[in-house]
C-alpha cells in the first residue's frame, strides 16, 4: 500500500480507529447542527428557507448567509475528502460520480430536506441495511435507491423527519410541553 | 359597431320555456384557502339578459367568487347551478365549454403572444365557426383587427381590456364574468369599457361584473350585490342601491 | 482549414442532437413545468430497446425505429403521472422536486441498463442502421451517411416542431401555459391534459433522437445518458431556461465547440473546455445568453 499511512499499528486497528473517528465526527456534526438550529444564524437560515423575501425584509443578508453556509459545507467536504483518503487509500474518480449524487439525494429526501437531522439519521440506515442483503439483491442497490426516492417524493414529499416532527421530539425530550405553540409558526 | 342584423348572438341567450329560470344561481357558497375562509355562504342569482354587478372593497371576495364559479378553486361547498346543471367542482375547461367565461382582473392577456393568438386561445375549446366568431369580435373591436399581428405586450391598457373581452367572446359564452374591468384605466377608457359592456348586454349577453367603481357599475347594471368580507350584505336593483344611504356612504363617496 | 471544416461538420451533426434534446427538455419545462434532468437517459433507454428489437428481428431497421419511438413515448407517459402527482402538491414543494424525481428515474434507467443489457458492456448497432459509410470525401473532410441523416432529420424535426408550436391549436395552448399557467387555466385550457400532450411530444422527440444517436455514434453505453444529461442542462441554462430559440443556437454552438477542441487540442479535453467556457458565460450572463423564459 502506498499513500496515506495507517493511523493505528495494524490494518484491523486502523479500521476500528477510522470507524470511531467517523462516528465521532458524525456526533460532532450532529451537535453542530443542533447548536446551529438554535442559533441566530440557524434562525436566519430557517427564515430564508420558509420565505426568502420576508427574511430579506427582516434584515437577513441572504448573500452573506449563503456564502457562510457554503464555506461551512465546503469545509465539511474537505474533511470528507481526508477521511476518504484514509479509508480507501487510493482514489477512484468514479466513486464521486453521478450515482453518488443520486444516493445523496435519496438520503436527503427520504430523511426530509427541511431539517438536517433527516440525513444524519437516514444515511447509516439507507447505506447500511442493503449491505446485509444477499449479493444478488445488493447489485441492484442503485435501482432500489431510485425507486425509494421516487416513492418518497410521490407519497411523502416532506420526508420522514419533518420540522414539525423534530420540534415535537425536541420539546418532548426537553420536557418543555409549553413550547408546543411553536409548531403553529412552522 | 356590430349591428344585430349581421349575425345572431353566438348562442341563444333567451330562456326556452315559459318560466325564466336564472342562468346562474349560487346558494350558500363557501370557499376557503387553507384555514382562511374567503367566502362564508354567498347566495346570488343572475337571470338571462341581465347585467349583475358585485360591489365591494378589496378582499371582499369578489374575485374568489368569480373564480370559484369558473371552477378554479378546490375547496368549495354550497351549490352552483348554471343553466339548470350543478357545476360545483367541475374543471374550468369543461365550464368554459359549457358557456361560462371569465375576463380576468388586470387584463390577463398573454403578453408575449400576438393579438390573433390571444383571441384564438379564447376559442380553444370550441374551434367550430372560429372564423365567424373572429370576424364578429373584429366587428366589435375594429382596433383588434388592425393590431392583429402585434404582440399583446405593445397594446395600451384599454386595448388590452378589449382584447380580454374579445377573447372571452371567442368562447361563445352564455355568461361573461368580468373581474374589475376599470382597474388601472384612465376614466375616459373606463367609460368606453362600460359602454361596450352595455352594448354587449343589449345584444343578448348576460354579464356578471365585479367592480370597485360602484357608481359607474351600478349605472350600467340592472341589479347589484354588495359584498363585505366574504358575505353579501345588501342586494337589490341598481336604483335602490344607488339611493341606499349605506352604499352611498361606503362606496359612492357621498 | 480542412480540419476546421471537417470538425465543423462533425460538430453540426452532434449539435443537431443536442438541439433536439434541449428542445424536448425545454418543452417539458415550459408546458409540463418539470425539470426532466434525465430526459437523455430516457433517450438512451430507447436506444437499448431499439437494439434489442433489432437483435431479435434480424436487424430490421423499420422495427428498430418503431421500437425506439414507442418505448420513448411509453416511458414518457409512464413517468407523467408521477410528475403530475408531485406537481399537485406544489404549494408545499418547489419545482426542484421534479428534478430530483427525474434524477431518481435516471438512476433506475442507468442501473437497469448496466445490469440487464449486454452485461453492462456498450452495445453496437448493426451496420444496416448505422451510417458510417462516407458519402463524400475530400482530403481530410469526410461526411458519413449517419451525419447527413442526423442533420437532415434534425432540421426537419425542428421545423415541424416550430410549425406545431406556432401554427396549431395545441401549440398555442403550449405557449399560453408556458407564459402564464394560471391565466391559461382561466381561459379554459386543461393544464393536465395539455401537459400530457407535451409528454407525448417529448417522448416522440426522444425516440427520434435515439435513432439519430444510433446512426451517428453506432454504439450506446449505460453511462451515455448521464454524460449527455449534464450537457443538456448546461445548454438550456446557457441559452436561458425555457428559451427554445436560444437552445437551437447554443446546442449547435456546443457541438461545434466540442468538435473543434477535439480537432485542435485533444479529445479528452473537450468536456473540460466546453464546461469552462459555459461557466464563464453563466458568470457573465446569469440569465443565459438569450434570456430565461421563466
Amino acid at each position: 500500500m502506498f499513500g496515506l499511512p495507517n493511523i493505528a499499528a495494524t490494518p484491523g486497528a486502523h479500521r476500528w480507529t477510522m470507524l470511531a473517528i467517523l462516528y465521532g465526527l458524525v456526533l460532532v456534526v450532529g451537535f453542530l447542527i443542533y447548536r446551529f438550529d438554535n442559533s441566530r444564524l440557524g434562525r436566519a437560515a430557517s427564515a430564508v428557507f420558509v420565505d426568502k423575501e420576508l427574511a430579506a425584509s427582516l434584515g437577513v443578508d441572504i448573500k452573506k448567509l449563503g456564502m457562510l453556509l457554503q464555506t461551512f459545507s465546503c469545509t465539511i467536504a474537505g474533511g470528507i475528502g481526508v477521511l476518504y483518503g484514509f479509508i480507501y487509500k487510493s482514489l477512484y474518480l468514479t466513486f464521486f460520480d453521478f450515482s453518488l449524487v443520486g444516493i445523496a439525494m435519496t438520503v436527503i429526501f427520504v430523511g426530509g430536506y427541511a431539517t438536517q437531522w433527516g440525513a444524519l439519521v437516514v444515511a447509516p440506515i439507507l447505506y447500511g441495511v442493503p449491505l446485509l442483503f444477499p449479493p444478488a439483491i445488493q447489485s441492484w442497490r442503485i435501482v432500489i435507491y431510485g425507486a425509494l426516492l421516487i416513492l418518497v417524493l410521490v407519497l411523502k414529499p416532506e420526508g420522514f423527519l419533518t420540522r414539525r416532527f423534530v420540534y415535537t421530539l425536541g420539546s418532548f425530550l426537553s420536557g418543555h410541553r409549553k413550547n408546543n405553540n411553536r409548531q403553529e409558526d412552522i | 359597431m356590430a349591428s344585430s342584423s349581421t349575425a345572431a348572438p353566438f348562442r341563444g341567450n333567451r330562456g326556452v320555456g315559459g318560466i325564466p329560470a336564472p342562468l346562474l344561481s349560487i346558494t350558500s357558497l363557501c370557499v376557503s384557502y387553507g384555514h382562511i375562509r374567503a367566502l362564508k355562504g354567498v347566495s346570488l342569482e343572475v337571470n338571462r339578459g341581465e347585467i349583475v354587478v358585485l360591489i365591494g372593497a378589496n378582499g371582499a371576495g369578489k374575485t374568489t367568487l368569480l373564480e370559484s364559479v369558473l371552477g378554479i378553486n378546490a375547496q368549495v361547498t354550497g351549490s352552483v347551478v348554471f343553466d339548470g346543471k350543478s357545476i360545483r367542482g367541475r374543471a374550468a375547461d369543461r365550464n368554459v365549454r359549457a358557456g361560462l367565461c371569465l375576463v380576468p382582473e388586470g387584463r390577463g392577456v398573454f403578453a408575449s403572444m400576438s393579438v390573433l393568438d390571444n383571441l384564438l386561445l379564447g376559442a380553444h375549446n370550441n374551434m367550430r365557426n372560429v372564423t365567424a366568431h373572429l370576424n364578429r369580435v373584429y366587428e366589435w373591436f375594429p382596433i383588434l383587427r388592425k393590431r392583429r399581428d402585434q404582440v399583446a405586450r405593445t397594446l395600451s391598457g384599454g386595448e388590452r381590456q378589449m382584447l380580454a373581452i374579445g377573447r372571452a367572446l371567442m368562447s361563445a359564452p352564455r355568461l361573461i364574468m368580468v373581474d374589475e374591468p376599470s382597474i388601472g384605466l384612465a376614466p375616459i377608457v373606463v367609460n368606453d369599457i362600460f359602454a361596450i359592456l352595455k352594448k354587449l348586454n343589449a345584444e343578448g349577453y348576460t354579464i356578471l361584473l365585479s367592480e370597485q367603481n360602484a357608481y359607474k357599475a351600478l349605472q350600467c347594471a340592472h341589479r347589484g350585490y354588495v359584498m363585505e368580507t366574504g358575505l353579501v350584505t345588501l342586494a337589490g336593483s341598481s336604483e335602490r342601491l344607488l339611493n341606499d344611504p349605506g352604499v352611498k356612504a361606503a362606496y359612492l363617496g357621498a | 482549414m480542412q480540419v476546421f471544416i471537417a470538425q465543423v461538420i462533425n460538430g453540426l451533426s452532434t449539435g443537431s442532437i443536442y438541439v433536439l434534446l434541449v428542445t424536448g427538455f425545454n418543452l417539458l419545462l415550459l408546458v409540463a413545468m418539470i425539470i426532466h434532468f434525465s430526459y437523455p437517459q430516457v433517450v438512451v433507454f430507447s436506444m437499448y430497446i431499439a437494439w434489442l428489437v433489432m437483435k431479435y428481428t434480424g436487424n430490421s431497421v423499420v422495427l428498430g425505429i418503431l421500437a425506439a419511438l414507442g418505448s420513448s413515448i411509453l416511458l414518457s407517459l409512464i413517468s407523467a403521472p408521477l410528475f403530475q402527482k408531485v406537481m399537485k402538491k406544489r404549494g408545499e414543494v418547489d419545482i426542484n422536486t421534479s428534478m430530483v424525481l427525474s434524477m431518481g428515474i435516471g438512476m433506475i434507467i442507468t442501473d437497469v441498463l448496466s445490469h440487464a443489457f449486454n452485461n453492462g458492456l456498450p452495445i453496437a448497432f448493426p451496420a444496416s442502421l448505422v451510417g458510417s459509410a462516407p458519402v463524400l470525401r475530400v482530403g481530410l473532410i469526410s461526411v458519413t451517411t449517419g451525419q447527413v441523416w442526423s442533420m437532415g432529420i434534425g432540421i426537419v424535426v425542428v421545423s415541424l416542431f416550430f410549425l406545431l408550436l406556432y401554427r396549431t391549436r395545441a401549440g398555442r395552448a403550449f405557449r399560453a401555459i408556458a407564459e402564464d399557467p394560471s391565466g391559461a387555466r382561466l381561459v379554459g385550457i386543461p393544464l393536465l391534459r395539455t401537459g400530457l400532450y407535451s409528454y407525448t411530444l417529448s417522448g416522440l422527440l426522444g425516440g427520434t433522437i435515439a435513432v439519430m444517436f444510433a446512426m451517428l455514434l453506432g454504439y450506446a453505453s449505460p453511462g451515455l445518458g448521464e454524460q449527455v444529461a449534464h450537457k443538456v442542462l448546461a445548454v438550456s441554462i446557457i441559452a436561458g431556461l425555457g428559451n427554445l430559440v436560444g437552445g437551437l443556437f447554443v446546442g449547435l454552438g456546443l457541438g461545434i465547440l466540442e468538435a473543434l477542441v477535439q480537432g485542435y487540442v485533444s479529445g479528452s479535453w473537450s468536456n473540460a473546455i466546453a464546461f469552462v467556457i459555459m461557466l464563464i458565460i453563466i458568470l457573465v450572463k446569469p440569465k443565459g445568453l438569450f434570456g430565461s423564459k421563466l
